[in-house]
């Protein structure tokens, strides 16, 4: 911008301009007439110049030169010998300077309100420019075409740029790749809908710096305006204040110590760890819809409001209250709350432990304690070193040293000099972590006395399982050792004669089994000698014998014959009672029937249908049930020998579990005999009509009672009989309970 | 070893009758040589007491053995029979009045080469010597002798 001459030279110029014109039409007067026209010049260039006032002392010198030099009379001031046109030039000088004059002024002063306005406007952009480029934040103005059309220093160091570099150039050339940044898609956005936008953006330089920008982005004519300020450091302070806030959160919410916080005034829970819930049961949320009466027993709830009243100061307890689990199960927990403010609310921290079996412990410590203290038997706890620890008044009862003689010495004291190494083995079986049970020993008393006491003695541990000592209980057993001695004699006397007892019957036995043997041999031998010589005697002599003769020698075989029958009969019955139970699941229905089949065979003429109810199952000795079933299906043959159409049958009662029954339609029995029927050699008939020795049902019964059973018969003459047995199962009834 | 004599032990008199008689009518030509105690059975054997200097190799076709005897029973014979070397395949029938299975079961426990069951039928005594592979021996008496140097 031109500056304007100075004042000075205006005024300079409005003296010096009218006397140059003067000197000038003096010089050349003649040819110089018009004389005001030409002062004039010097007015105008005056106030063009300088405006008004040089203008106007340009006027006025010029109007006195003029008057002066240049109009009659001539060399005075003199107006009133002016002639009229003289007077009439100046005039329109006078007038005509003053209007340029003025006009000048006018001219001038717009002139310079223009001038100044122009350097306002340029004082105000310089100062917004400066205040642009000073700025902290990054200014940037990007016209439509992306190319930069302004940009200050500190947007240009943002991008780690300069601004001499930048501006020109489109900001994709400037940044290449930044057209696929959330950053662009953010300008492209202002650009396109002309909506300002405010945005925090992590903007990586092509260098690999990286930093987080809060980006102002506004629309302007000439495309947008962008203002990003660098908040890399004040993120980075708010991820650090977020870090920080994080761990005092996980400090609470993982604190493996249940914890919660209550609004002081409502009561309600405020925030709880997870601790608390899975202690509680409760979830977070069921959590915070409670209040902290709702884990409390209904009881104690007065006394909680109370408290909770009460309590003004920082940091309360530890307290021990009840609290209520979901479940309903109440535990003990200590409490300690810490009053803290959350959202300007007044808040306690509440920090609980579940104590239930410390408690517990305590109680049963108590409780141990007084059982101790009450018991009869002498309780003594040691060290490792046999010190005695502690003493109890079953102790002083049974030793007769008192606590405060005992406690400090050595448990040597109780043992008798003999018996010292006792302690020794026992302090070795306790070192290795082993009981001592019912140890019976002798231990001295205070006044010298020796008592009988057993001892058990087991070790102590500490927390960490470390055996530091032992705890003793005795029992005076001397009353007891005597009461043993006694039971012992007797034990032995009663001993020696379950011994003797047992050797006669055993000798019994031996006897017993000896006359068996003795029978099937001795008494068999002469009835083998009858029959072997009767025979010797028929054959050998035949011719020699008659028939009567004969007949009498066959009577002889005969009778030989049914008594070595009797004699084979005899000594099942003795081996039935003597043969040893083999008990097992038997399929009575098909050993009934294999039994009947080889019955029939006796004698395959007769037809006696044998009908056997199927499935029958029972616990028993396979072989005597055979011997049964032989010998009650042999009866029952023999005594349907003379029935019509004779019927035999085998099954179960259906009312009984275990009856089991074989009935015939033979000639049945009377009734009035029916206790008769089961004794050996017993016979209901004569053995003219029904041949047998009579012992069969006595085997039966002996067999079915060794099976813990029983057996019965029903019948009428010539109505048939029904024989029935039962077995119980024992094996079932065993394995039922 | 040219003897065919059957050594019956028996002390009853009359089951010796009623055995020899059996054994006759089966044909049995074979001596007879009866003990009639267990004792006297191993003397007979072993060349001892009555019948010392008898040579034991010199053994008997076969021994008839009662099992209910005085002084020595049976089993003890039996025993004493297959203890020793000599003796040892000496076929031994037991030969019994009783039916106790435990009789049975130690017999043969012991070595008894049969059981035959008193009185004695002369059928199952058959059987019996069959059995032993005596039969021949014991019922020709000029059979060729293919066994007599089998034990040597």
């Amino acid at each position: 911008m031109k500056k304007r001459p100075s004042r000075y030279v205006a005024f300079f110029a409005a003296l010096a301009a009218p006397v140059l014109i003067g000197v000038a039409v003096e010089l050349s007067w003649p040819v110089f007439d018009a004389i005001a026209s030409i002062f004039l010049l010097a007015v105008m260039l005056c106030a063009w110049l300088g405006g008004f006032f040089p203008g106007f002392i340009s006027l006025f010198i010029s109007l006195l030169i003029a008057r002066y030099f240049f109009t009659e009379p001539y060399n005075s001031f003199s107006i009133s010998g002016l002639s009229p046109d003289d007077s009439t030039r100046l005039l329109t000088l006078g007038v005509t300077g003053i209007f340029v004059s003025v006009a000048s002024e006018f001219m001038h002063r717009a002139r310079q309100r223009n001038e100044e306005s122009i350097e306002t406007s340029r004082k105000s952009e310089e100062r917004f420019r400066t205040t642009l480029e000073s700025l902290i934040e990054g200014c940037q103005i990007i016209d439509r075409d992306w190319r930069y059309l302004y940009v200050n220093a500190a947007a240009a160091k943002q991008g780690g740029q300069t601004v001499e570099r930048l501006l020109g150039r489109t900001i994709i050339e400037a940044f290449p790749g930044i057209e696929q940044t959330g950053l662009f898609d953010a300008f492209r956005k202002t650009m396109e809908d002309r909506t300002p936008q405010q945005i925090e953006n992590e903007f990586t330089r092509a260098d690999g710096v990286s930093a987080w920008f809060q980006v102002v982005i506004q629309p302007v004519p000439e495309g947008i305006f962008i203002l990003s300020a660098d908040i890399t450091e004040r993120k980075r302070y708010d991820e650090a204040l977020n870090e920080s806030e994080k761990r005092y959160r996980l400090l609470f919410e993982y604190n493996p110590l249940c914890m919660w916080v209550y609004d002081v005034e409502t009561l309600s829970f405020v925030d709880v760890n997870e601790a608390a819930c899975a202690a509680y049961g409760f979830s977070r949320d069921e959590f915070l819809k409670m209040s902290i009466k709702d884990i409390r027993p209904e009881d104690d709830v007065p006394a909680l409001l109370m408290d909770v009243a009460s309590t003004d100061a920082a940091i309360d307890g530890p307290n021990i209250w009840k609290h209520r689990k979901k479940d309903g199960t109440l535990i003990d927990a200590e409490i300690i709350s810490h009053e803290i403010v959350i959202n300007d609310r007044r808040s306690r921290l509440v920090l609980a432990t579940d104590v239930t079996e410390r408690k517990r412990a305590e109680k049963n410590v108590a409780l141990l304690a007084a059982i101790v203290e009450s018991s009869d038997a002498a309780i003594i706890s040691k060290d490792l070193n046999g010190t005695i620890l502690s003493w109890n008044p079953g102790a002083q009862e049974l030793y007769g040293y008192t606590a405060s003689e005992a406690v400090g010495q050595s448990v040597t004291m109780l043992i008798p000099q003999d018996r010292l190494n006792e302690e020794l083995q026992i302090l070795e079986h306790i070192r290795h972590d082993e009981l001592v049970n019912y140890f019976e020993t002798k231990r001295r008393r205070k006044d010298g006395t020796l008592i009988d006491v057993s001892l058990t003695v087991s070790p102590i541990k500490d927390n960490r399982g470390q055996i530091i000592g032992a705890s003793k209980i005795a029992r005076d057993i001397t009353e007891q050792k005597r009461a043993e001695e006694k039971i012992r004699r007797l034990n032995e006397e009663l001993e020696q004669r379950v011994f003797d007892r047992t050797a006669q019957l055993q000798a019994a036995n031996k006897e017993l089994e000896a006359f068996s043997y003795s029978v099937s041999h001795d008494l068999r031998a002469p009835l083998r000698h009858i029959n072997g010589f009767s025979l010797a005697l028929l054959e050998d002599y035949e011719e020699k014998l008659d028939d009567t003769g004969k007949s009498y020698l066959n009577e002889i075989r005969g009778a030989s014959y049914d008594m070595g029958q009797l004699i084979d009969d005899i000594l099942e019955l003795s081996r039935v009672t003597r043969s040893e139970m083999k008990r097992e699941r038997v399929d009575l229905s098909k050993l009934a029937s294999e039994v009947a089949s080889r019955i029939k065979q006796i004698d395959v003429s007769r037809d006696v249908p044998f009908m056997i109810e199927d499935g029958l199952n029972a616990y028993c000795d396979k072989d005597l049930i055979r011997i049964v079933l032989v010998n009650l299906f042999e009866n029952s043959w023999k005594f349907t020998s003379k029935t019509k159409s004779p019927e035999v049958t085998f099954g179960k009662e259906p009312t009984s579990e275990a009856w089991y029954f074989v009935r015939d339609n033979g000639a049945g029995f009377d009734m009035a005999y029916a206790d008769k029927l089961f004794g050996a050699f017993q016979r209901l008939h004569n053995p003219a009509s029904f041949e047998g020795t009579g012992i069969g049902l006595s085997t039966v019964q002996r067999i079915i009672h060794r099976h813990g059973g029983v057996v019965r018969a029903e019948g009428e003459v010539d109505r048939g009989a029904t024989f029935y047995f039962s077995l119980p199962d024992t094996k079932e009834r065993v394995d039922g309970q | 070893m040219d003897n065919k004599v059957i050594l019956l032990v028996e002390d009853n008199p009359r089951d010796e009758a009623l055995t020899l008689r059996a054994l006759r009518k089966g044909n049995i030509l074979n001596e007879i040589i009866v003990a009639r105690d267990g004792v006297e059975a191993l003397d007979y054997i072993f060349g001892r007491g009555k019948y010392l200097g008898r040579e034991v190799n010199d053994r008997p076709q076969l021994v008839l053995l009662d099992l209910k005897l005085p002084k020595m029973d049976g089993f003890e014979v039996l025993g004493e029979i297959r203890g020793d070397d000599r003796t040892r395949h000496q076929p031994v029938v037991v030969f019994t009045s009783s039916d106790e299975e435990a009789d049975l079961v130690r017999s043969y426990d012991l070595g008894a080469n049969s059981y035959v069951r008193k009185p004695v039928d002369f059928d199952q005594f058959l059987e019996a010597t069959k059995q032993l592979g005596l039969y021949w021996l014991l019922t020709n008496m000029v059979a060729p002798a293919t066994v007599n140097n089998a034990d040597g």
